[in-house]
């Protein structure tokens, strides 16, 4: 019952995932809808983002999962066991160190490099699906160009709320054409899309779609000319464990009290290392 | 290395090189040959029983149709196609997508003798670190028939050349190809 | 110290499957046999919602899940992903079934007679009494009693009194095999139904009894019985027999209306199929399927068993189940960039 070649996917399968990974990357921004499999962990559990990792994979690879920032945490845990049992390649959590990177919901701190590909797990890649609920009009809204309906939402928000009430997976426009979802992460990772000079691919499991942003390419969140994109900020606040600023924090509460570390643990425990060595 | 390699093996690191040569466009991979064809190696690559084909290339076809299930169709039908040359008549025929759907398009794989030599140009777009001079195995009017069909993005085709030295580069439909 | 908690841990991962799977051992013992036989109508649900036709693994995966039946499908799909598909079955026909049970509830009499077979309907649901036992029979064995038998509602298409659901497509569509864009093709959908989530399939097609679209159904045939899986040899050319599978259709006749292809008076009619005994999922995939072909034939304007894309995106119990589990993986990262929105727009508006 386990006996299943390289990488857990049929052959076939891997073909098919391949196919569209060639279209998304050929068409930065676009959605290609594939016939996504089923794998043994929960769809919205980091089964698009699998898939690819699974297809594009090799045994000289050296793979690095994270969620949340995190190499350690539950879900990163039993995806990285799960890939490295059915290819035993090498695994680390030191991102300049790892030819892929499966994340979900952040972009690593430490700046990626070109021959990196980074893979996100994506919830829901239709950009479109909050204003537009219909495959055929969202369709044919991108074909169209035609964006007014989040337009429209951003205006309503910036008159009522002083700013988009979309606090992740805010909408991007690629290589100056389609908008597209860059999945759950926050505002704060925005800007380190754009030009990147690693591979970006992103897959939905279980809305079947996937999407790619080649490097080096225009990553630019949707805004007003005369607004500013204002990402997370976290004003006075270290983090407690390496002394790290202006980043991406995790809050920690403990009764009244409020803490903050790195949201990115690779970055932090770098940092502890630099510390003890000064 | 390549010698023991299994069919499944060949494919993935084909694959591998392949999605790295479409995304940084101008940079050249290796491909591993299959049956000593590095075309054969792509087709064993690329085609499955969903995706189908045209060819104009010498080689076992047949055993390409039985090991991968793929049918073979006319140009204008195709979604990929490989070809001994860059042929500017299935070039004009070949399919682009349309706006709802733009990846209903054809990919071409054409064969060269070598990547160093031919049409010198300057590369940019997506995958392209500012601009980069190369030179591209294909005559100007093929690459300018190529520029027409990949004028109104998202409709393009996108196009790989395998060089008999067994490199790979690729051209997108989003590469801004400029001559010299 | 707080900052640990934040990392869940293999360790605590090891643990917690281990804690699980212990606290189902019991159930272990539970033979293959008495699960495929005493629990039929759970392996049926598994292999239908599972999209896979064993009754090895169905056995297995209600043994490792300790009886959740979305949970157990889910492994058999799993399982599916890994398995080459060799090529298409020959197509089946409903008449070819060898029926343990069929009924009609439009027709007092009908060709083949109405076989009421094993059935729970009539049952007072009491815990009184005790099962009498029988040595002998089971439902995955029994003996079909009749075999050729027309569907009920073939009368009425020879009187064209009714809608024929026409078969527009050279080659079926394969939904795990390709993506389906709309409009969708009917066997797209027909196959999504088909592995979609008992519930989920009740709950659409509940829909459009009361209030949300305007069907009432009557039941044409419906029937329970085996079929011969059969498949032409790649290299030989020959037909050979892979197995027997025991299945449920569904005909449903609904309202009438102007016919749109010739401007006729026919009635709406829907199929349902499913692997295994499952009568309530066949008919909901029968009035789904007449809703979203006959959607003209609604007074309502409320349809939501009558869209397709309702439909071939939210029945899949896979789907759902994993999504909606997914929430309780962390969401620090999500959670902390809406509070600092929250905290902005309070700025601006609290003001």
């Amino acid at each position: 019952m386990s006996d299943h070649g390289f990488a857990f996917l049929d052959g076939d399968a891997k073909k098919e995932i391949r196919r569209a990974l060639l279209k998304a990357v050929a068409l930065p921004g676009y959605i290609v809808p594939f016939a996504s499999r089923e794998m043994p962990v929960a769809r919205g559990w980091g089964t698009g983002g699998l898939q690819i990792t699974l297809s594009i994979i090799l045994e000289q690879d050296v793979l690095k999962v994270i969620d949340q920032g995190c190499d350690g945490s539950v879900n990163a845990i039993n995806i990285r066991n799960f890939i490295t049992s059915v290819t035993k390649v090498m695994t680390t959590s030191k991102t300049s160190r790892a030819s892929i990177i499966q994340t979900r919901h952040r972009i690593p701190e430490h700046e990626l490099r070109e021959n990196q590909v980074l893979v996100f797990q994506v919830p829901y890649p239709e950009v479109l699906t909050t204003v537009e609920p219909d495959t055929a009009q969202q369709k044919q809204m991108h074909a169209d160009g035609d964006y007014s309906k989040l337009w429209v939402l951003l205006y309503e928000d910036t008159s009522q709320y002083g700013d988009s009430r979309i606090s992740n997976r805010y909408p991007v426009q690629v290589n100056n054409h389609f908008v597209m979802d860059p999945s759950p992460i926050p505002k704060y990772d925005i800007p380190r899309m754009d030009n990147c000079p690693a591979l970006q691919l992103f897959g939905a499991g279980r809305e079947k779609r996937m999407y790619a942003i080649p490097p080096y390419t225009t990553v630019k969140p949707l805004k007003f000319d005369d607004r500013e994109f204002k990402i997370e900020v976290f004003p006075g606040v270290c983090c407690e464990r390496c002394g790290a600023r202006d980043v991406f924090f995790d809050e920690v509460r403990l009764g009244s009290d409020r803490r903050y570390f790195c949201s990115d643990t690779e970055f932090c425990d770098k940092n502890m290392e630099k510390n003890d060595a000064a | 290395m390549i010698a023991d390699m299994d069919l499944e093996q060949l494919n993935r690191n084909n694959f591998r090189n392949c999605l790295e040569a479409l995304a940084r466009p101008g940079n050249v991979y290796q491909v591993y040959p299959y049956n000593h064809s590095v075309i054969m190696a792509m087709a064993s690559m690329l085609l499955y029983p969903e995706v189908t084909f045209y060819q104009q290339t010498e080689g076992d076809w047949n055993m390409i149709k039985a090991i991968t299930g793929t049918t073979e169709r006319e140009a204008h039908e195709a979604d990929y196609l490989f070809l001994d040359v860059p042929d500017k008549n299935i070039l004009q025929d070949v399919k682009s997508g349309n706006q709802q759907n733009p990846e209903f398009s054809a990919t071409l794989i054409c064969g060269c003798q070598n990547l160093k030599s031919g049409t010198s140009v300057i590369l940019s777009g997506p995958g392209v670190n500012g601009r980069r001079q190369t030179t591209l195995p294909a005559p100007v009017d093929f690459l300018e028939l190529l520029a027409e069909k990949n004028r109104h993005f998202p409709l393009g085709v996108d196009l790989y050349f395998l060089s008999r030295e067994h490199g790979i580069c690729a051209l997108p439909r989003t590469t801004q190809v400029d001559f010299l | 110290m707080s900052y640990v908690a934040i990392k869940g841990g293999s360790d605590a991962i090891q643990s917690s499957i281990r804690f699980f799977q212990n606290s189902l051992r019991q159930g272990q013992v539970i033979g293959d046999e008495e699960l495929q036989k005493g629990l039929i109508f759970s392996c049926d649900r598994i292999m239908g919602e599972g999209a896979l036709y064993s009754e090895t693994l169905a056995a297995e995966a209600l043994r490792r899940t300790g009886g959740d039946l979305l949970e157990a499908a889910f492994y058999l799909r799993a399982h599916r992903s890994t398995c080459k598909r060799i090529g298409e079955a020959t197509q089946l026909s409903g008449s070819s079934m060898r029926i343990l049970r069929r009924i009609s509830s439009a027709f007092k009499d009908i060709e083949g007679g109405q076989i009421l077979g094993p059935s729970c309907d009539y049952v007072i649901r009491l815990f009184r009494g005790l099962v009498e036992e029988d040595e002998g029979t089971s439902l995955s064995s029994g003996d079909p009693v009749g075999a050729g038998v027309p569907s009920a509602v073939d009368s009425l298409r020879q009187r064209d009194q009714i809608v024929l659901l026409e078969n527009k497509e050279e080659q079926p569509f394969d939904v795990s095999r390709s993506f389906p864009l709309p409009p969708y093709p009917r066997s797209a959908l027909m196959q999504v139904m088909s592995r979609g989530e008992t519930g989920a399939m009740l709950a659409f097609a509940y829909t459009s009894m009361r209030g949300y679209g305007d069907v009432h159904p009557t039941i044409g045939d419906l029937r329970i019985g085996y079929m011969s899986v059969e498949f032409i040899h790649p290299f030989t050319g020959n037909k050979v027999k892979v197995g027997d599978i025991r299945v449920t259709t569904c005909e449903a006749i609904g309202s009438f209306n102007r016919d749109p292809r010739d401007g006729k008076l026919r009635l709406a009619t829907g199929f349902g199929f499913c692997l295994g005994f499952n009568e309530t999922k066949a008919i909901s995939m029968s009035i789904l399927d007449m809703a979203m072909h006959h959607s003209g034939y609604s007074v309502g304007g409320m349809d939501i068993a009558a869209n397709p894309e309702i439909i071939i995106h939210h029945v899949d119990g896979i789907e759902s189940m994993g999504f909606t589990n997914h929430f309780k993986l962390p969401h620090y990262v999500t959670f902390q960039a809406d509070l600092q929105v929250l905290l902005k727009a309070k700025e601006q508006s609290d003001e």
